[in-house]
């Protein structure tokens, strides 16, 4: 399949852009600062829980840690969301225009390949980076959910743990 | 033969002798840019196992030319087949190379990962790759430079990975434009030898040069192409033969003498006491000296030249006028906007010395 040869280069090509570091660094001190908010966030809620049990309230009813973990965690997440079509523009922008404006197409359409082949490459190219990308601080959201407040996201809100 | 039956144009033409099999054939290829007409009317044959030249000045539309065979660029107008197959067939590029002229190639890759990729979209095995990669780098001469980073490479040898990776699939037909353009002069003679050493082997090679002295060393068939026109098309030996000019040390001439003459050939240049005649035949000199003698003209010296290349060259060109000589005194004297090799700010009289080092067409 000749358009996984076009994905294959693509994505180590992407990988040498220095915008694409940009953004994974921007996207540490974006997972560094959620766990501190998180942190912040969870502290708040417990200290306010203690204070109204102290009142006489009982811990909250509506109000559970789990359920501003969930709010936290979509945060993240459209968090993420943003940052990934930040990246994939900073990616993929006059990828094609770029090879035809450079010449290195010159070599490679004369290839036996059909022209879909190599759109179709360049598009898994960076859809495999931008999907590992994603996996990648969706795990960091998770694990900070996890240890900050001992809390995974459930497929469905109704079931309890 | 058993390619004979594989081309179209052999089978097309049933009933009469089998042409050679063509690798390439248009018909009237065109292309326009907006306004702008960057080839006008190309049809060519190219037999196969030929080395081709397709020579002209810069801007004639060779690249282009190449870019519509490769289906690098669409033809406006026109036809063409290749290895017996429509334009843009896959059957026939598995068996294409081509070296771009603006060669351009990921440089941040090693030359072996370069050419495995490559590799690759020619749809070569893995075993073949392994076994392919090391002998094009070394017909090339890059023999143990694969592992460095094509970033490395000076821009003679990005050339030779260029062609490298021209011919890794092995194929019946390779374009090469300008293929020496980066290289010094031992470069190019190495890789004039490739060609020869390919030619030998059946393949067919598209050569398109601005450089007379290339085409003319390893050539079969020239095609002179200017400003989208295809002006001259034949064997190299065609166009050399077509004539020669014969130059004439004479006595006192009347008129009739100088009739005499013209019956001949044309005169392209006259001095006192000094002609020099086109002549198609160089049997016909002989009869010319006789009847000059007749005529009672003393004869003092006569010295038939072969045309060169560049002569045939600059004469189709320049719209071929009746006197070689003027022509290239015109360029001397008259800066045209574009000069004979497309060096449009140089001044012409190194124009003119930079035919004469590249073509000592006199040594021919
Ligand atoms: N993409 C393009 N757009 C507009 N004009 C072009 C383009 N490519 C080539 N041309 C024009 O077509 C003419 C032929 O160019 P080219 O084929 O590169 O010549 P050569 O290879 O013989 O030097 C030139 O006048 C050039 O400016
Ligand atoms: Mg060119």
């Amino acid at each position: 399949m000749k358009a996984l040869v076009i994905a294959r280069l693509t994505f180590r090509e992407a990988l040498r852009k220095r915008m694409i570091w940009g953004v994974v660094l921007l996207s540490i001190v974006f997972v560094a600062l959620y766990a501190w908010g998180f942190t912040q966030v969870r502290d708040e809620f417990l200290r306010e829980a203690a204070r109204q049990g102290a009142r006489g309230n009982g811990p909250g009813q509506i109000l559970t840690l789990d359920f501003v973990s969930t709010i936290m965690v979509g945060l993240g997440f459209y968090t993420i969301n943003f940052l990934a079509g930040v990246m994939t523009i900073f990616a993929a922008v006059g990828t094609i225009a770029g090879e035809v404006e450079t010449g290195t197409f010159q070599a490679i359409v004369p290839k036996p390949l059909a022209r879909w082949e190599l759109i179709v490459g360049k598009f898994l190219g960076f859809a495999g980076m931008i999907a590992a990308y994603i996996a990648l601080m969706a795990t960091g959201v998770l694990i900070t959910a996890r240890v900050v407040a001992g809390y995974t996201p459930r497929t469905s809100c109704w079931r309890r743990r | 033969m058993a390619q004979l039956t594989r081309t179209e144009s052999a089978e097309g033409e049933a009933g009469r002798l089998p042409a050679p099999p063509l690798a390439i054939e248009t018909r009237g290829l065109r292309k326009e840019y907006g306004e702008q007409v960057a080839v006008h009317d190309v049809t060519i044959a190219v037999p196969r196992g030929e080395v081709f030249g397709f020579l002209g000045p810069n801007g004639a539309g060779k690249s282009t030319t190449v870019k519509m065979l490769l289906g690098l660029a669409f033809p406006t107008a026109g036809e063409a087949r290749i290895l017996g197959q429509p334009l843009g067939a896959v059957g026939a590029k598995r068996r294409i190379g081509f070296l771009p002229e603006q060669f351009r190639f990921h440089e941040w890759l090693r030359g072996e990962e370069f050419l495995d990729f490559h590799g690759q979209l020619y749809g070569l095995s893995r075993a073949e790759r392994r076994r392919r990669i090391p002998e094009v780098l070394e017909l090339v001469g890059l023999g143990g430079r694969g592992r460095d980073r094509l970033r490395t490479y000076s821009k003679g040898m990005l050339q030779r990975a260029g062609l490298a990776q021209a011919l890794l699939n092995d194929p019946a037909l390779v374009f090469l434009d300008e293929p020496t353009s980066a290289l010094d002069p031992i470069g190019r003679r190495e890789v004039r030898d490739i060609i020869r050493a390919l030619k030998a082997r059946g393949m067919t090679v598209f050569l398109n040069s601005h450089l007379l002295s290339e085409v003319e060393t390893v050539c079969d068939r020239v095609a002179i192409v200017d400003r989208g026109h295809v002006v001259r098309q034949g064997t190299l030996k065609e166009l050399l033969q077509a004539s020669l000019d014969v130059d004439l040390t004479l006595g006192a001439l009347d008129d009739a003498a100088l009739r005499r003459i013209e019956e001949y050939g044309a005169i392209v240049a006259r001095e006192a006491g000094a002609l020099s005649v086109r002549m198609d035949d160089i049997e016909e000199v002989p009869r010319l000296v006789d009847a000059l003698v007749r005529a009672g003209v003393a004869v003092y010296g006569v010295t038939p030249h072969r045309r060169s290349l560049e002569d045939v060259f600059l004469g189709a060109v320049e719209g071929e006028p009746s006197e070689v000589r003027s022509t290239q005194y015109e360029v001397r004297i008259h800066p045209a906007p574009v000069g004979a090799f497309g060096l449009p700010h140089s001044p012409p009289p190194f124009v003119l010395r930079t035919a004469y080092c590249v073509l000592p067409g006199a040594q021919r």
